[in-house]
């Protein structure tokens, strides 16, 4: 009999924390629009409406959890907010490592029929291309794209185009500091990653065509860490005691440890290093602020989810899309670090 | 005889409970769960957990634990990998070398613990673990490797109107472990090994081969899983050797009514945890739950089934108590 029992208080506890959680999911996204509300009480009359212009997006990311994912959620949420008709859920599993949730996210959301597009911003491009094979629902890659004949517009920044801009701002900033002889740096992040290889690419572009000098044979790996980048920062150091113009990182995080470890150690040929990241997030903002680093490109994730909520938008209206939509990217320097740190806080704040 | 079998009936009874409750709240929650195409779903995310947790109720039965199976499983994806890479294109080498690099790891397990005299499994089978993950990475150069020929895609990805291939692995597995668990005398060993190993030992079986096995089906399954992932996904990455799949298992036998303590737990209530965990899943997914609430449910859900199990444990011993106070 307490066997019974206690079998019954599991049931009941399983199930109340599943309403628990199923509360928690629609009260968030109620305030934004009535009507994921109506999918909870209503069934039937939530079905998908096409042509109207009342649509169900799904936007899968690569985690929620981190500040550039953050702004992902806030650009799709905000188009929501403008659209009415438009539901967005923005989901993503616990990390940028959790590949075997996401893809079942995908598989969840592609099988339950609920959404009439799906922006999938790929942790594993090839699984996704997988699990899209049979799907005759739109399809768009964020932030990553996805090598697939069934996805039909990706949204996001080259990286390379976005560093090779960030290069040649470095160059001009290095010849407005007096430097004559602009050699360049880089602090890599993971071998054999695909964006550092393009943020490489681009930097090397960069500074090669306007007039600098990429040291392509010494280039440090520092795995996108800042303590390696403190250690390889200071055998930059020791080799190059007379100075380099321009020490680029991967982002942001080693670029403000390669210039803290140059600060640190007072040597007259760094007076002057630019120092180049990329992410533009608050810390590396606040720190070109107080001058501790020199510029950094941003890319604009906000932007970037908004244009793709909008893009998906669009290709349901029946209107032509691009197969490529840039979100641009924004170089920070002293003179908008501020602005730019507004502008982000702005985005968590909505 | 007969009140014992109704006892254990009773014991996942609670289980199945549960994911029928849990079923029908979502059905109402969410439009979308009790549709077909939602089901397979369910049943293919389902796969590789219950593939996993096979190998890991036996461990747990006899007391120990594998905490390496799913570093193994993508060890034996790897393997697959780095041979697709090579150039092999003959689904059936693959496959085999899969499945025999996955059963050595799994006896390799259990020597360590037998004739080795490693103490407690949770140490040497976490080191095995550190150790695929970096051996996944190694094989396959840090790449994800895609590409896989149809054949060895076929058992993760084919379907029977939409009705996963893979699950109807699993149930068939499931029933032979099941015989294998029950009807026979290695099945007996294996729940007397955990019962206890002293009297298994005097009562003249051989319990170092009885673990040994064990470790090994735990190493073959894990393959079995592998090979399904690669067809899921089309691909294979070493990094997901520390995705947390090992807790995943545990948690389905757990909360399937498998003990630490060892001597029990049935293959039926491990599938029903293995599909309630699944089912879970879905629904954040369904109801777009925040993912750190997620982690935060799922958590619960563990912990809850542990103490489950201790409770059921206290409440054996003291019904056990009653029993022989009234016969005296």
């Amino acid at each position: 009999m307490k066997r019974k029992l206690l079998a019954a208080l599991l049931a009941g506890a399983v199930a109340v924390s599943m309403v628990a959680c199923g509360g928690s999911g629609s009260s968030s996204d109620a305030s934004s629009t009535p009507a994921p509300a109506a999918d909870a009480s209503t069934g039937e009359a939530a079905a998908p409406a096409g042509g109207s212009g009342e649509y169900k997006i799904d936007v899968i990311c690569k985690t929620l959890s981190s500040e550039y994912w953050s702004y992902i959620q806030a650009g799709a949420k905000a188009y929501e907010k403008e659209h009415p008709g438009v539901t967005v859920d923005v989901k993503g599993p616990p990390s940028e490592t959790s590949y075997d949730e996401q893809m079942n996210m995908i598989q969840t959301d592609l099988g339950s029929g609920a959404y009439d597009g799906y922006i999938i911003a790929p942790l594993q491009a090839d699984t996704v291309a997988t699990l899209i094979k049979d799907t005759d629902k739109p399809i768009m890659a964020l932030d990553s794209a996805i090598n697939s004949d069934k996805v039909i517009s990706f949204i996001g920044t080259g990286n390379e185009e976005a560093a090779k801009a960030g290069a040649a701002a470095a160059v001009q900033a290095a010849k407005d500091a007096g430097w004559e002889e602009i050699k360049c740096i880089e602090i890599a992040g993971v071998q054999g990653d695909g964006t550092n290889t393009a943020r490489m690419n681009g930097y090397i572009a960069g500074v090669n065509e306007n007039g600098g000098e990429f040291l392509e044979n010494e280039v440090h790996y520092a795995n996108a860490v800042a303590d390696l980048a403190t250690n390889e920062m200071e055998g930059i150091m020791s080799s190059h005691p007379e100075g380099i113009a321009i020490i680029c990182a991967n982002n942001d995080d080693m670029a403000l440890a390669a210039a803290n470890a140059a600060a640190k150690a007072g040597l007259e040929g760094y007076k002057n290093t630019i120092f180049l990241g990329f992410d533009g997030q608050i810390p590396a903002a606040e720190a070109i602020l107080e001058g501790k680093m020199t510029m950094s490109t941003a890319q604009n994730p906000y932007n970037m989810s908004y244009l793709a909520v909008e893009t998906m938008v669009k290709y349901l209206n029946g209107e032509q899309v691009d197969p490529v939509v840039d979100s641009g990217y924004t170089i920070i320097t002293k003179d908008n670090a501020q602005q730019h740190i507004d502008t982000l806080k702005g985005y968590s704040e909505n | 005889m007969k009140k014992n079998k109704l006892g254990g009936l009773s014991s996942y009874l609670g289980t199945l409970g549960a994911l029928v409750i849990l079923c029908v709240v979502l059905s109402i929650a969410s439009k979308n769960f009790l549709t077909y195409s939602n089901i397979m779903s369910v049943l293919k995310q389902t796969t590789f957990t219950a593939l996993l947790s096979t190998g890991m109720l036996l461990c747990l039965i006899t007391a120990g634990i594998d905490l390496s199976v799913g570093a193994n499983a993508t060890f034996c994806a790897c393997m697959c990998g780095m041979l697709v890479k090579g150039g092999m294109t003959n689904p059936v080498i693959l496959i085999l070398i899969a499945l025999v690099a996955g059963t050595i790891i799994g006896l390799i397990n259990g020597t360590l613990l037998t004739r080795l005299h490693l103490p407690h499994p949770f140490v040497s089978t976490l080191g095995m673990k550190n150790f695929l993950w970096g051996a996944s990475l190694l094989v396959t150069g840090s790449q994800m490797i895609s590409g896989f020929p149809e054949g060895v895609m076929a058992l993760g990805s084919a379907t029977i109107g939409g009705f996963p291939v893979s699950f109807i692995v699993v149930v068939i597995i499931y029933i032979l472990m099941h015989i294998l668990l029950t009807r026979t005398a290695l099945g007996r060993s294996i729940y007397c090994a955990g019962g206890n190993m002293e009297a298994t030992r005097l009562s003249g079986i051989d319990a170092a081969n009885v673990l040994t096995f064990c470790y090994a089906v735990s190493g073959f399954m894990a393959a079995i899983a592998g090979i399904v992932s690669i067809g899921r996904s089309g691909i294979c990455n070493g990094a997901n050797a520390i995705q947390p799949y090992d807790t995943d298992a545990i948690a389905s036998c757990v909360i399937g009514g498998a003990s630490f303590m060892g001597g029990k737990g049935t293959m039926f209530g491990t599938i029903i945890g293995a599909l309630v965990i699944a089912t879970l899943r879905n629904g954040f997914t369904l109801l777009s739950v925040d993912s750190a609430v997620q982690n935060m449910v799922l958590g619960l859900v563990i912990i809850g089934a542990v103490l489950l199990d201790v409770t059921r444990e206290a409440m054996a011993a003291k019904a056990r108590r009653k029993e022989a106070g009234a016969k005296a």
